[in-house]
């Protein structure tokens, strides 16, 4: 019918004209879920493999699978309503728990700023930098990133360095693993050893670094910052599921780096800081050094959408302009409020012994109250016909939806519990 | 960004050729006519030529590139009436009217410097389209070579300081300058006909204005348009459609058509149109097909779906369907059209003529008359080719074969089969006790198309 060489040529147009359109609506989803991957993640995954090998990889690409499920509801519910999280919370669910979301998002995402940081000054320490100028460089870097006025830099800026987080895959490969390995536990996932305590706590942290309420909050806030509508959801979607195997990938890819030098050597870390000079012997100064830049990468993607997801849950709630698109003039109080979160995050840090354990162990508990609140209200929201007209989540969407919430908040709950009283699932 | 998702739908354009060779240059005459005076000068320029070259102000600032050419759509012509520039960094296009813009030309586009330092803002009307994201690189359908071609360039006329659309090239040489060989197509191809630019006039949206309102005019050219296409060809087409459009094709046509064409798909393009179609122009559909063309399309249903559409047949030939579709083989009976032509044997050649007349338009087997007498006994059959060669004052029982092959009611299909292949016949009668007729069985409800 139609002849081959035009039909060819039609095809080519079309399938560029759509990649077209997706590289202009994709972004969201890409940054959130890269940032994903930030400074206690890579802390979390480094550990992970140093302890289990390549044994746990295959559990990481299951979370990555589970987080694209959670967050392209909030895809969805920004894109109908173009309203963030927060105002989504305080419209649907009344004052009590709007505050309740508010305060606790401020309060852990501000903890967590603080982690993302001290992952920061530690990777640029591997450089011999030291944490004053890595502290205010960054924060004059944050701070100029936002204040440009317009949301678009900010998100094609934050794609590269969402880009940067591929170092992962070179510094897997300099670490020289045993690739055959490494499928055989996609392939035939498996629990070493058994279900330990020690184990289930790994996984229940790489749970909770996997979905985090700020992820929630500042997708879909982002979404309605980017102007998206209705009919992007489709690309949208195509953002977060790239997003998502992108997040499944570096972690994997970090599992696969310290799983096949430090594991196999018995050496065993707790921060990724010290994976990155643990590395050095094994695999080489250039294996350590990739890793010390996606950990400083990690750290500044991760303050970037943390503080922003902040900035934007007050404006929404404040009623602030919290757009991107405007001047700093025209906003003053959502930069400023940014600015602040920025500033007194790294502050905090440069405070000698500052009890970064302790800091942990708070931003645990608390996410452990947020994230269910959030989660429980996420699906809520989707499920009303009102609100979200053909949009509304499928039956298929609730059944794997649901079981997603239940299962993390019990982990994470579980997790929370197990952080204060460490004698409970016996060490 | 906003506006880049709609293009991909509406992505098929029809057009009619068949004027073509008699109103190739009316509307570069209807313009020149127009705005042409006899000192003007005309230049013609092709969309991709224009498109992604940088916009400047008058002063020299670049603005940034030309994304997009707005047209007002005229019945017989389309005039440019605003641009869209695309700028860079994010910021959010420009729409500027075409009554700033200084010229366009190969190299740049030149627009006023802002009036009070910004353009006013445009206002989106209805009726306005975009050149390049709706028409460019899209699907044409070609009414009277039943082909789809694409749109490899428009091409423009610059009149002094208006532009207007003349038509879509769907030519080689389009076709390679859009591949970046234009120099090579020049030296190598023949000059391109004019047959290659489809005038605007016969360029409509399928997708977009076949239901909507607005498109009134259009509307009826193009369903006069594919009521000429062969169902064969328009099943052809329908196959080569995405679902959106093939679902406006298939609703813009006569059910009568709509039927020969649903029945020629492939299956899973019957699956996908009986799908979005309501149950009440199915029926309506259905009414022109036979029980075994029926069954033969509710094969390939979805078990729901074909339920739901046995509801809506009449009871006879829903039974009818139902038993083709759950035995594996079926008595003539179930196989047979109940409408056929019989007439009585005293009738003259010249009466028959009149009454098939009137008669045959509503019947389902018309190649053959069959001679009955009062009671509906079979006593003869003429070929509908005998009856046109014979002498029109002669008895129907004079010329009639009288040694019909007919099959009883409880024959089966296979045998059917059989005596089909045997005798080539175009249609067999089924002839019951006392050798009374009951119906004609045709030869494509026997064989069928995938078999």
């Amino acid at each position: 019918m139609m002849k081959l060489v035009p039909r060819l040529y039609y095809f080519y147009r079309r399938a560029w004209k759509r990649l077209a359109i997706f590289s202009a609506i994709a972004g969201p989803g890409i940054i959130v879920m890269v940032a994903d991957n930030d400074a206690g993640g890579i802390t979390t995954y480094a550990v992970t493999g140093s302890r289990y090998g390549f044994n746990l990889v295959w559990l990481v690409v299951l979370f990555a699978i589970l987080a694209y499920f959670v967050q392209e509801m909030t895809v969805r519910l920004g894109a109908v309503t173009k309203r963030g999280h927060a105002e989504a919370i305080f419209d649907g669910f009344g004052p009590f728990w709007g505050w309740f979301s508010l305060i606790d998002l401020t309060l852990v995402n501000f903890l967590t700023l603080v982690t993302e940081f001290i992952g920061m000054v530690a990777a640029a320490s591997i450089f011999g930098i030291p944490p004053l100028l890595t502290i205010v460089a960054s924060v004059i870097f944050l701070t100029v990133l936002v204040a440009s006025g317009t949301y678009w830099t900010f998100e094609r800026i934050t794609l590269v360095f969402c880009l940067l987080n591929l170092v992962y895959i070179p510094a897997a490969f300099l670490a020289n693993p045993s690739w055959s390995e490494v499928t055989r536990s996609i392939v035939s996932p498996s629990f070493p050893a058994g279900l330990t305590a020690g184990l289930l706590t790994l996984i229940m942290a790489n749970i909770g670094t996997t979905i985090a309420p700020w992820m929630l909050f500042f997708q879909q806030s982002a979404v309605v910052d980017k102007g998206l509508d209705e009919k992007d959801i489709p690309y949208s979607k195509i953002d977060t599921a790239l997003g998502s195997m992108l997040t499944g990938l570096g972690a994997a890819f970090i599992m696969i780096a310290t799983g096949s030098t430090l594991h196999k050597i018995g050496v065993n870390i707790t921060e990724a800081s010290e994976a990155a000079l643990a590395l050095v012997p094994f695999a080489g100064q250039y294996a350590g050094a990739l890793f010390a830049i996606g950990l400083f990468d990690a750290g500044l993607l991760g303050a970037i959408c943390i503080s922003l997801a902040s900035s934007w849950a007050f404006g929404e709630v404040f009623g602030w302009a919290h757009t991107l698109n405007v001047k700093v003039k025209s906003s003053p109080w959502f930069y400023l409020f940014y600015f602040l979160n920025v500033a007194l995050a790294g502050a905090i840090v440069l405070i000698p012994n500052v009890p970064s354990v302790l800091i942990t162990l708070f931003v645990q508990v608390v996410a452990v109250t947020l994230l269910p609140a959030a989660l429980v209200f996420l699906i809520l929201l989707l499920n009303d016909k009102e609100l979200m007209g053909p949009y509304v989540n499928t039956k298929l969407q609730n059944v794997i939806d649901w079981a997603i919430v239940v299962a993390v908040i019990a982990v994470s709950s579980l997790y929370g519990i197990s952080t204060i009283f460490p004698d409970l699932l016996g060490g | 960004m906003r506006s880049t998702n709609d293009q991909l739908r509406g992505t098929v354009w029809a057009k009619r050729r068949s004027e073509v060779s008699v109103r190739s240059n009316q509307i570069r005459e209807h313009i020149l006519k127009a705005s042409l005076g006899p000192n003007k000068t005309a230049r013609y320029l092709f969309l991709s030529e224009v498109v992604d070259k940088k916009v400047q102000t008058q002063s020299g600032v670049t603005v940034g590139k030309l994304k997009d050419l707005v047209i007002k759509d005229e019945p017989h012509y389309a005039e440019v009436s605003s641009i869209i520039i695309e700028r860079s960094l994010g910021r959010p296009p420009l729409h500027v009217s075409w009554s700033n813009v200084v010229s366009v030309t190969r190299e740049k586009t030149v627009i006023k410097d802002p009036p009070e330092g910004k353009y006013p803002e445009i206002k989106h009307a209805g009726d306005q389209l975009l050149l390049r994201d709706k028409i460019l690189d899209k699907r044409i359908l070609d009414i009277e070579g039943f082909d789809v071609e694409v749109v490899y360039d428009i091409q423009l006329l610059l009149v002094e300081d208006k532009l207007f659309v003349v038509g879509a090239d769907v030519g080689r040489h389009a076709f390679m300058r859009r591949l970046g060989f234009g120099r090579i197509a020049k030296s190598v191809l023949e000059n391109g006909s004019k047959e290659d630019i489809i005038p605007w006039r016969y360029v409509q949206p399928l997708t977009a204005d076949l239901t909507g309102t607005k498109g009134d005019v259009k509307l009826t050219i193009t369903r006069e348009g594919l009521k000429d296409i062969h169902p064969e060809d328009l099943a052809d087409i329908l196959e080569e459609l995405s679902q959106e459009e093939r679902v406006h094709l298939f609703n813009a046509l006569d059910n009568e058509v709509a039927a020969d064409a649903l029945e020629a798909t492939e299956p899973r393009v019957q699956r996908e149109i009986l799908a979005s179609t309501s149950s009440e122009r199915a029926a309506q559909i259905f009414t022109h097909l036979s029980p075994v063309q029926i069954a033969d399309i509710m094969s390939v249903l979805p078990r729901d779906d074909s339920e739901e559409f046995l509801k809506i047949l009449k009871g006879d030939v829903a039974s009818k369907v139902h038993q083709l579709l759950s035995q594996h083989d079926v008595p003539a009976s179930t196989l047979a059209m109940r409408c056929f032509l019989g007439f009585q044997g005293d009738l003259t050649v010249e009466e028959a003529f009149t009454r098939f007349r009137d008669e045959a338009r509503a019947c389902d087997v018309t190649m053959y008359i069959y001679v009955v007498d009062n009671e509906g006994h079979l006593r003869g059959v003429i070929d509908i080719n005998e009856l046109l060669q014979a002498d029109p004052a002669r008895k129907l029982e004079e010329i009639m074969t009288r040694n019909v092959v007919v099959v009883a009611p409880t024959t089966m299909r296979a045998d059917v089969e059989a005596l089909f292949r045997k005798y080539r016949f175009r249609a067999i009668p089924v002839v019951g006790d006392s050798e009374k007729i009951v119906g004609v069985i045709r030869e494509k409800d026997v064989f069928l198309p995938e078999e």
